[in-house]
């Protein structure tokens, strides 16, 4: 299967800005995941269920 | 341009996706072939009802009608919007809702596969104390691998500001008058006191952000495969960024104006009187909409939307239009829109030909323009003559509810004390000889308890 490539819009995404967001990936998704397999983990010893919708597509 | 065919509204010509044009003293919007492809995903995905059904996007209706110009794919009818804004009139919990709903935007744009591809603040408006994204044409298709486009667009409209607004100063809010797509991040970073580098998303977000575009600069992207910026990436992206908003704050408190109705100099039964008159006078004009000038935190601004009235509550002091926020966020408030603005130098035509964002008046007239203890500051402090402010307020609403205060009320008093020169001119007979060439006055009554007078007039300008 070939990736197509990135094409963009009228605005103008940064470069600096959009290499950031590359640089960060890795902690941000580490951040949400931990973030919510915590309120998984809650939500199993609470009444109420899972307090942060469940991500379902991984 | 074809001849024959008007502009597109405030600022919309940008967005290849469409614009918004005026039929027949309609506004719609226009959706071109190339957005088609989007628009259709917006509808389709469920995303367009998620965000109408939780007020976070404005309604709309496709009729079958001509587009504005070719080749258009659809025509729509977007909800009405009382009144336009703009956020560098808002004070700081107002930019703050207004984040708040654009990330949630955004997120609920990720769980329905599209992306917001436009995080500009214009495109949030306010019906009273409720943000609502009012661009349906924000989204597209989101590849799975790239950034999100918006980032540097989020943090120069909100973020930065926010930051600004939050440990700087918070009149710093004007700062996007001066540039229409957010103070530059290295205005920013340089502006921010050094302690802000010691917040993580702070330093994340602006400082390290600022200094990647100056590192990397123009430098191509275009035309890469898309990488590794998974989904969980982009909800973590929107998580972080929500918890550096949230952190933010802004205490409203010191000013002269924000405490001005613990410190007046009216007593209790004279201010009742007040309120009696004022709201009798509303009563008569019946106005449908209402600017009221020098609100302060808008407590007559009350008594004009209990008789009907969408009302804007303008004040200069950021921290009286804050506390106004506050109390209106606290109530769910749906007919009063506080907004921060200096009445010596209000909201001028702005952006590309002088056409993207209108002037305050160009947003009018109102039916009622409310002027209660303003005059004597105008005329006294600002140097503005009675002709001149009685040509603007004639310009700018239909009818007139206007307090006179004389050169003997203690605060006149208190002000020529200090510039004894300013009183030439500062009387009663002047006062209404200079309104009478503008207005028909209606009706005058003294305020009981106090040598304060209060007009209805009604603007001689034909419109």
């Amino acid at each position: 299967m070939t990736t197509p490539p990135i094409v963009f819009g009228y605005l103008d995404p940064g470069t600096g800005s959009y290499l950031l967001q590359l640089a960060l990936a890795g902690a941000l998704a580490a951040s949400y995941a931990v973030k919510h397999f915590w309120a998984r983990i809650k939500g199993l010893f609470s009444r109420s269920g899972p307090t942060v919708q469940n991500d379902a597509r991984g | 341009m074809l001849v024959g065919e008007a502009p597109p509204v405030s600022g919309s010509f940008r967005d290849p996706a469409g614009h918004v044009f005026r039929r027949d003293g309609r506004i719609l919007r226009q959706v071109n072939h190339v957005y088609a492809a989007d628009y259709d995903q917006l509808i389709a995905s469920g995303l367009y009802r998620a965000l109408t059904e939780r007020s976070l996007l404005v309604r709309h209706e496709e009729v079958a009608e001509a587009p504005d110009r070719e080749p258009g794919y659809r025509v729509l009818v977007p909800e009405h919007i009382p009144f336009i804004s703009y956020p560098f009139e808002w004070a700081f919990s107002q930019l703050k809702a207004a984040a708040r709903a654009t990330l949630s935007v955004h997120r609920i744009a990720v769980e329905h596969g599209m992306v917001l591809k436009d995080a500009s603040a214009f495109n949030i408006q306010f019906v009273g104390s409720s943000p609502i994204l009012i661009d349906s044409l924000s989204f597209e298709r989101w590849v799975e691998g790239t950034p999100w486009v918006a980032y540097r667009q989020f943090c120069q409209h909100f973020l930065g500001p926010l930051a600004l607004m939050s440990a700087t100063d918070v009149r710093l809010g004007t700062l996007s008058r001066l540039f229409i797509d957010g103070p530059p991040l290295d205005l920013v970073s340089t502006l921010l006191p050094i302690t802000s580098k010691f917040h993580p998303s702070l330093l994340v977000h602006l400082h390290l952000h600022s200094r990647a575009q100056a590192k990397h600069g123009g430098a191509a992207i275009a035309g890469r495969t898309p990488t590794s910026f998974t989904r969980h990436a982009m909800l973590g992206l929107v998580d972080h960024l929500e918890s550096a908003i949230e952190r933010l704050a802004y205490k409203a408190a010191g000013t002269t104006w924000a405490d001005y109705y613990a410190n007046t100099n009216y007593t209790d039964a004279a201010m009742a009187g007040k309120h009696q008159l004022v709201a009798g006078m509303l009563d008569a004009a019946r106005p449908s909409t209402t600017w009221d000038l020098g609100a302060n935190t808008g407590a007559f601004s009350r008594l004009a939307a209990d008789v009907g009235a969408y009302t804007i509550a303008i004040d200069g002091d950021p921290a009286a239009v804050e506390r106004a926020v506050l109390a209106g966020q606290a109530r769910n408030e749906r007919r009063i829109l506080p907004l921060v603005m200096d009445l010596a130098n209000p909201t001028g035509a702005m952006g590309w030909a002088h056409e993207e964002r209108s002037s305050l008046a160009g947003r009018g007239p109102a039916d009622v323009v409310l002027a209660l203890g303003l005059i004597h500051h105008l005329t006294l402090s600002n140097h503005v003559p009675f002709a001149m402010t009685a040509d603007y307020l004639a310009r700018i609403g239909r009818t007139l509810i206007v307090e006179f205060v004389p050169p003997t009320d203690s605060q006149v008093v208190g002000m020529l004390s200090r510039m004894p020169k300013a009183e030439a001119g500062y009387s009663v007979d002047r006062f209404e000889q200079a309104y009478r060439e503008r207005f028909r006055i209606l009706e005058s009554e003294s305020i009981p308890g106090t040598e304060r007078r209060l007009y209805r007039m009604e603007s001689r300008r034909e419109r």
